[in-house]
């Protein structure tokens, strides 16, 4: 749907100028609209009182964590991540593999560093003292139990903690005024019936896993600051001496953020009884529009795809220019984005647009709340279930919203996709590590982390998509989605709904007598989320032949030996009749991949054939009597995304005149661009 | 129009050079489609509107092929200016009057030491405006500079020829760097020709960027080339005007 289109079927709140917000909404939409939340979902509840010190950038906390024991074991210890001591200091494990850096943006200032010092820990009820321990890493830290809290008992911890901020350069912390405050308190995790406790110490590709349950947050801010957070504001009080206390209150969800900036301005609309806010800065504010445009957009198709969007509110947040490193991130019910690159006259001349800058980042920011926010599976085991499914619905929403051929950048009349951008990214670092690899199992150094967790996913499913057919693709990751809603899928629930809802084989006409040509699904997500094999078909050779004749000696049907006598030279390819030739076609499958691909041949009459080869051996001959071929293509469709080199694809048979391709129109681009230049200088 | 009118009865000049430039592009670009045609050796790509996946994975696959795009810009610029020493004496004799090619190219070959040495010191007041309009001193932002920056280049290509002209139409000097500041001296007091001058390097520039914008917005289409042939040639004969306003300038000067 165009963005104009979009926009008009907005109702326009108002743009109140603070961040009042509509105070007293109800946290989710309607049952009616947003679906059944299992209660056995709900484990964690928080109650969270946290003051901000605007000039120290420290929060100083108390949080009530009622925890429920849904597990099949009494437990006895609680562990609580806590996530800013990443910043603690260069030895913490976060630091160590980053080398303070994290995506491209370095460690600054005079004071970068950023931790959470836990002062105390209590039994909510009693008031009775509790003990905790470290292990090797700050991140983690064990609150021991006096008494085993037995399955279906529930327990309440009161912890106070002291957050200082670090300079923002990896999503949390502040830039002068800006402070943005993500995992900035004691995070219980997450016990798993079968696996036990699944609470990591905080590594550099690691995002986060954590139970569902019900925020009650209150901020103390000075009064100047506008606050936006997870959740719906419910109450504000002013405090006397420039201070106010927000009061949110943020219900099935797994993590609460807020962000405060005295320059923030808001902007409002409503979607479908969800209150979209974005808070801005003042120079950017002409964005807007556009970042509603792309969060509608994306709400559209992740719903219509997904299932409901549940909660009743959704923030963007935008980062100043000297917080970079907190853009691009995702928190339920809130995410940062990036702004949107600033059009120069140069823009309009060379015909350069993109679709990257901003909207991408909006757009895939906001398709987490669906994949973290809502299926919420664990994003240190197995991160491709969150950004690799997130990267590839990111290219369904494109497609829903511009067409099926929405581009994101574009040249003048040359434009590049989404999934043309995901297969390009395959080309360099797409075979070191396996997709279904926990995150701290990805290098730094090696640089594989987001085009395989990201990219490669991606490449599968929009590969997957186009082998099966994108309505039973589609149904089937939608019945994933809804049946998963709020319980923390892993990669097998995917796979087995993929493989329910496609079906174990997909079967395809071979176009040949050899019959049809079978793809055990299972087999192929095994070997592309569980190795590092690379999809490449080629063709090596493509020819035209002189079929066998009679020449030479052989038993007549009266069992005579007859010899039919060879010509003194055979004749040229050229004068032989259609009839007395043979085209053959030899494929290879170049990597290690198998999967089936369409190989469509064209003889000299225009007349084209399709076959399905199963790609199974190393290579197959294709023969195809009395036909004198000119070309032959493979993947004609360009079904396979995760084939990264489709430059040997296509080849004209030996004996045919080929066009000139790319030479052609990129040695006349080179040649004008050459020409201006000389013209420019010349004289 | 004086100046335009000497352009305009030497069309043969003009069309010689238009060709020349043609011709010259075509050679520079010859090793880019050779590269292209290697790297991509046996096979085809035969959708011109997938150019820049097919072009991002050939680059990533065959790294050389970029060494020769640079390769042919950078030296399309450098012959580009050995072009402008070897041709403009011969060219400023031609807008001067009629003169047969003979004479042209005598006088070209005659004046290529002395125009060097004007070219050198030419780079000197060019050197000092892009070091202001890259440093931005005064902050100006990106738009103003790029005006300045661009008034400044015109100003310094409009006394370089002035200097020329008066080399080879008035017999001046142009060894020594006074030549050249004598021809500032004159830029400035004629304010509505230098004008003119101005007028026309900032066209033929912006005709340059129109070339290669017009390959950007076209990439993929069979006009390109053709679009982009017929600026470079629209673009030879502004240069060829502005020249002749200062073949103008130094015939004025001889007379008065």
């Amino acid at each position: 749907m165009a963005p104009l289109l979009l926009a008009g079927l907005l109702s326009s709140i108002s743009s109140l100028g603070g961040d009042a917000g509509v105070i007293g909404r109800a946290p989710l939409r309607p049952r009616e609209e947003r679906g059944e939340i299992p209660e056995e979902a709900r484990i964690a509840d928080y109650q969270l009182e946290v003051s901000l010190d605007a000039e120290r950038h420290e929060l100083r906390g108390a949080v009530t964590v009622t925890w429920r024991n849904r597990g099949r074991e009494a437990v006895s210890s609680l562990p609580f991540h806590l996530y800013m001591n990443a910043f603690r200091g260069e030895q913490t494990a976060w630091m160590r593999e980053s080398r303070g850096a994290h995506r491209g943006v370095s460690q600054s200032g005079e004071s970068p560093w950023g931790y959470i010092d836990v002062q105390t820990a209590r039994l909510a009820d009693s008031g009775e003292a509790l003990r905790w321990t470290f292990g090797d890493d700050p991140t983690l830290m064990t609150v021991l139990l006096p008494r085993p809290i037995a399955p279906g008992e529930q327990v309440a911890v009161a912890l106070e903690f002291l957050t200082k901020l670090p300079r923002v350069f990896a999503r949390t912390g502040h830039a002068g005024d800006f402070h943005m405050v993500g995992q900035w308190y004691p995070k219980i995790g997450v016990l798993d019936p079968e696996r036990g406790w699944q609470a990591h110490v905080f590594t550099l590709n690691s995002e986060f896993f954590a139970d569902f349950g019900d925020y009650d947050v209150s901020i103390e801010v000075p009064q100047r600051f506008v606050v936006g957070a997870s959740g719906a504001l419910v109450a504000e009080e002013a405090l006397g001496e420039g201070r106010r206390r927000l009061r949110y209150r943020a219900e099935m969800v797994h993590d609460f953020v807020w962000a405060a900036d005295p320059r923030f301005v808001e902007r409002l609309v409503e979607w479908r009884g969800v209150l979209l806010r974005q808070l801005i800065f003042p120079e950017r504010v002409g964005d807007a529009q556009a970042h509603f445009d792309a969060a509608i957009a994306t709400l559209e198709s992740m719903d219509a795809r997904f299932g409901a969007y549940p909660w009743s509110t959704l923030t963007i947040i935008h980062v100043p220019e000297d917080a970079g490193g907190a853009g691009g991130m995702e928190y339920p019910t809130l995410f940062t984005t990036s702004d949107i690159a600033e059009r120069s006259l140069w823009w309009a001349i060379f015909g350069l647009d993109e679709r990257i800058s901003g909207i991408l980042t909006t757009v895939h920011e906001l398709g987490h709340q669906y994949f973290q926010g809502l299926l919420a599976s664990d994003e240190h085991r197995e991160p491709w279930l969150d950004e690799g499914m997130n990267t590839f619905a990111n290219g369904m929403v494109f497609a829903d919203w511009h067409g099926p051929s929405a581009w994101v950048a574009r040249l003048g009349g040359q434009a590049i996709s989404e999934p043309e951008l995901v297969r390009l990214s395959l080309l360099r670092g797409a075979d070191l590590d396996p997709v279904a690899s926990p995150a701290d199992a990805f290098l730094e150094v090696t640089g594989g982390y987001g085009v395989t967790v990201y990219r490669k996913t991606a490449a599968i499913m929009h590969t997957l998509r186009a082998l099966a057919g994108a309505d039973a693709f589609d149904e089937a990751l939608r019945a994933y989605a809804l049946r998963w809603r709020f319980r923390h899928p892993r990669g097998e629930d995917l796979e087995d709904a993929l493989i329910e809802g496609l079906g174990a084989t997909l079967t395809f006409p071979s176009g040949s007598a050899a019959g049809p040509v079978h793809m055990d699904v299972a087999r192929f997500l095994e070997q592309a989320l569980r190795s590092v094999d690379v999809l490449d078909f080629g063709i090596s050779r493509v020819e035209n032949r002189r079929r066998i004749g009679d020449a030479g000696w052989r038993v007549d049907e009266e069992g005579d030996l007859v010899e039919t006598p060879r010509p003194e030279t055979w004749p040229k390819l050229t004068a032989l009749a259609d009839a007395e030739i043979e085209g053959v076609v030899v494929v290879e499958r170049r990597g290690a991949m198998r999967l089936p691909v369409e190989l469509e041949v064209e003889d000299v009459h225009g007349e084209a054939q399709r076959l399905t080869w199963d790609g199974q051996d190393r290579y197959r001959v294709f023969v195809f009597p009395g036909r004198r071929l000119r070309r032959a293509e493979l993947d004609p469709d360009h079904k396979l995304v995760l084939e990264p080199r489709r430059l040997d694809n296509l080849r004209y048979a030996t004996d045919q005149p080929a066009p000139k391709g790319l030479t052609e129109p990129l040695g006349e681009a080179a040649e004008a661009i050459a020409l201006a230049v000389l013209a420019g200088v010349a004289l | 129009m004086r100046a335009l009118g000497r352009v305009l009865r030497a069309p043969g000049l003009w069309l010689g050079l238009a060709a020349l430039h043609v011709v010259l592009a075509k050679v520079l670009a010859a090793p880019v489609v050779a590269s292209l045609g290697a790297a991509l050796q046996p096979y085809h790509f035969s959708d011109r509107g997938a150019l820049v996946p097919a072009l991002a994975e050939l680059l990533v696959a065959q790294p050389p092929v970029v060494v020769a795009f640079a390769t042919a810009w950078i030296a399309s610029a450098l012959l580009g200016g050995l072009l402008q020493l070897v041709l403009a004496g011969g060219i400023i004799r031609r807008l001067a009057g009629p003169a047969s090619i003979a004479e042209m190219a005598a006088e070209s070959a005659r004046y290529v030491p002395r125009f060097a040495a004007l070219a050198l010191y030419g780079w000197v007041p060019r050197a000092v405006v892009l070091g202001l309009v890259l440093a931005d001193p005064l902050e100006i932002g990106a738009t103003p500079r790029l005006v300045i920056g661009g008034l400044g280049l015109a100003i310094c290509a409009h006394a370089l020829e002035l200097a020329r002209a008066r080399a080879v139409l008035c017999g001046g000097g142009a060894y020594h760097p006074r030549a050249l500041v004598g021809a500032f001296s004159a830029v400035f007091s004629a304010p509505r020709r230098s004008l003119g001058a101005v007028l026309l390097w900032s066209a033929a520039a912006g005709l340059a960027v129109a070339a290669v914008a017009v390959v950007s917005r076209g990439l993929g289409y069979g006009w390109v080339i053709w679009a982009a042939r017929l600026i470079a040639a629209l673009g030879v004969g502004l240069q060829l005007w502005r020249i002749a306003v200062a073949v103008a300038a130094a015939t004025g000067d001889r007379r008065v």
